[in-house]
């Protein structure tokens, strides 16, 4: 049998933690690190937040003035446009009209489970719908469907060398690159948040009629919605769209601007333009409604 | 660039020749005011990139005319429109600027005239590099330009055309357009240029000031 046995100068515990600290130090320590850490995550996201709001006044700014509007600059306007806007319109069709039906089978549920009258749950509905459901649909398809592409495009001209190439001929990728396709991102979740609403509603009330559950005329439905529709809704309808899509583009175009320049990376800038993106939307959602409505929820019983 | 001062005046043809490794693109973006210097200043026009507006960076750039070492494209427009981009941006007219590239690409294309006017139509993906870098050459010149870059331009051309090409330079150069050509030495063996030529070096990773040679 052969062993090695050795001996080995072990530390103290007193040697090993050097110099003994009292207990109220170690706390103090601890909450000093976890102030330097959340000073830190602040910081950082303020830092964000200030970028998008700069690029974002930048882009409003250029796209006030006239002369920005070169047909370059149109041309990826118009294409942008069309990409985002006109052909979304059937994936935001068809996602309002499943939650148009979704929404008809809750407030069945509701009606029988609390006894109101569907002119009761009515309101609700229809302001659930116009300020919070349809800005937020088409704030995802509008993301899902072109954000992320957007933020993949300009990742994959900055790995090509394009955006050097178009700043070499003095063009400023303000002007050519963000500022078209931010100012379409928020037209278009505008005018898809509209065509979402109205096919949620539509929807809803087909399917809801079919089934028995809706039981007044279309008039009498459309009258009901009609009365119910606020001075402030519009307001705050139509600043939410605008500022979630200017968001939303904003962060997509950085994004993607802001890539390491090599084409692997396009695939992570992209999922991560998306995440970021759907991130701010839902925050800046939550934050509008709570100023605008000064209340954290939109709604009011009784 | 390492204490480096040099100047380029109108006129002037300075060539800085290139191993087969360097890349100048860098360097040219820097001197176009793309990336500022860790120290000193780059002028264009006497004006240092760094003091001007943006918008006068943009204006001041759109008078140069650059041929890429590599690719210069955007990949989703046509080459046609690749072409007529920054003229179109700089509010040149419309009509003005398809007859400076016609006319253009009718003199640098020479032979192959039918092959570029069909590589107009296509993205750059699905052109040739030959076609592609006398495409270059005429958005270079089409919006005549106060100083010309050209990064290895020579490269992928046909000899045939060479001739036309240093006809072009050396027209440019009696307008009052500076050149500054970055080339490998026997390629720049094929411009024969009447006038003066000035040359500035490499050595390891620095350029350096050469004299003027006759």
């Amino acid at each position: 049998m052969f062993s090695i046995v050795s001996q080995v100068n072990l530390p103290s515990a007193s040697q090993r933690s050097g110099p003994r600290r009292r207990p109220i130090d170690a706390i103090m320590h601890g909450f000093w690190n976890a102030c330097e850490q959340l000073g830190t995550f602040g910081i950082n996201v303020a830092t964000q937040i200030a970028d998008v709001a700069a690029v974002l006044s930048g882009t409003v700014f250029l796209a006030c003035r006239p002369s920005s509007w070169t047909p370059p600059v149109r041309n990826v306007f118009s294409r942008q446009m069309l990409f985002t806007s006109v052909d979304s319109i059937p994936a935001a069709m068809r996602f309002a009209a499943v939650v148009g039906v979704m929404g008809i089978v809750q407030a069945v549920m509701w009606i029988d489970a609390a006894g109101l009258s569907p002119s009761e749950v009515a309101p609700i509905l229809w302001r659930s719908v116009v300020r919070e459901i349809a800005p937020l649909l088409a704030c995802l398809v509008v993301i899902g469907r072109s954000g992320i592409a957007i933020s993949a495009e300009l990742a994959t001209m900055h790995a090509d060398g394009e955006i050097e190439v178009i700043d070499s001929q003095g063009i400023d990728p303000m002007t050519y690159l963000v500022m078209p396709r931010v100012v379409s991102v928020m037209i278009s979740v505008f005018c898809l948040a509209i065509i979402t609403a109205v096919t949620i509603m539509v929807t809803g009330y087909l399917i809801g009629s079919s089934v028995g559950a809706i039981r007044v005329t279309w008039n009498e439905f459309y009258g009901e919605v009609s009365r119910n529709f606020e001075r402030g809704d519009l307001v705050f309808f139509t600043s939410k769209t605008l500022v979630a899509g200017g968001f939303a583009g904003v962060i997509c175009c950085l994004e993607g601007v802001r890539s390491s320049g090599r084409l692997t990376d396009v695939p992570r800038v992209a999922s991560r333009a998306g995440i970021r993106a759907l991130t701010a939307i839902f925050a800046i959602s939550a934050i509008l409604s709570v100023l605008f409505y000064e209340k954290l929820l939109v709604f009011k019983f009784g | 660039m390492n204490r480096f001062s040099a100047e380029i005046y109108p006129g002037d043809f300075v060539q800085v020749p290139l191993r087969q490794h360097h890349d100048p693109r860098d360097i040219v973006s820097a001197m176009l005011g793309l990336y500022p210097p860790e120290s000193g200043e780059i002028c264009f026009l006497g004006q240092p990139w760094s003091t001007s507006d943006y918008k006068r960076q943009f204006l001041m750039r759109s008078q140069i005319g650059r041929v890429f070492a590599g690719t210069g494209w955007i990949k989703s427009l046509t080459v046609w429109d690749n072409v007529l981009l920054a003229m179109r941006h700089h509010g040149v007219p419309e009509s003005f600027a398809r007859q400076q590239v016609r006319q253009w690409s009718e003199r640098l294309s020479g032979p192959r005239a039918g092959a570029v006017r069909q590589a107009m139509r296509n993205r750059p993906g699905f052109v040739e590099p030959s076609i592609l870098q006398v495409c270059q050459w005429i958005r270079a010149v089409s919006n005549h330009p106060k100083l010309l870059i050209l990064e290895r331009p020579l490269h992928y051309v046909i000899e045939g055309l060479h001739e036309e090409i240093v006809s072009v330079i050396d027209e440019f150069r009696s307008a009052g357009a500076a050149i500054l050509v970055f080339s490998e030495p026997d390629r720049q063996e094929d411009y024969r240029f009447v006038r003066s030529v000035r040359r500035w070096t490499i050595v390891g990773k620095t350029i350096l000031r050469d004299e003027e040679t006759a």
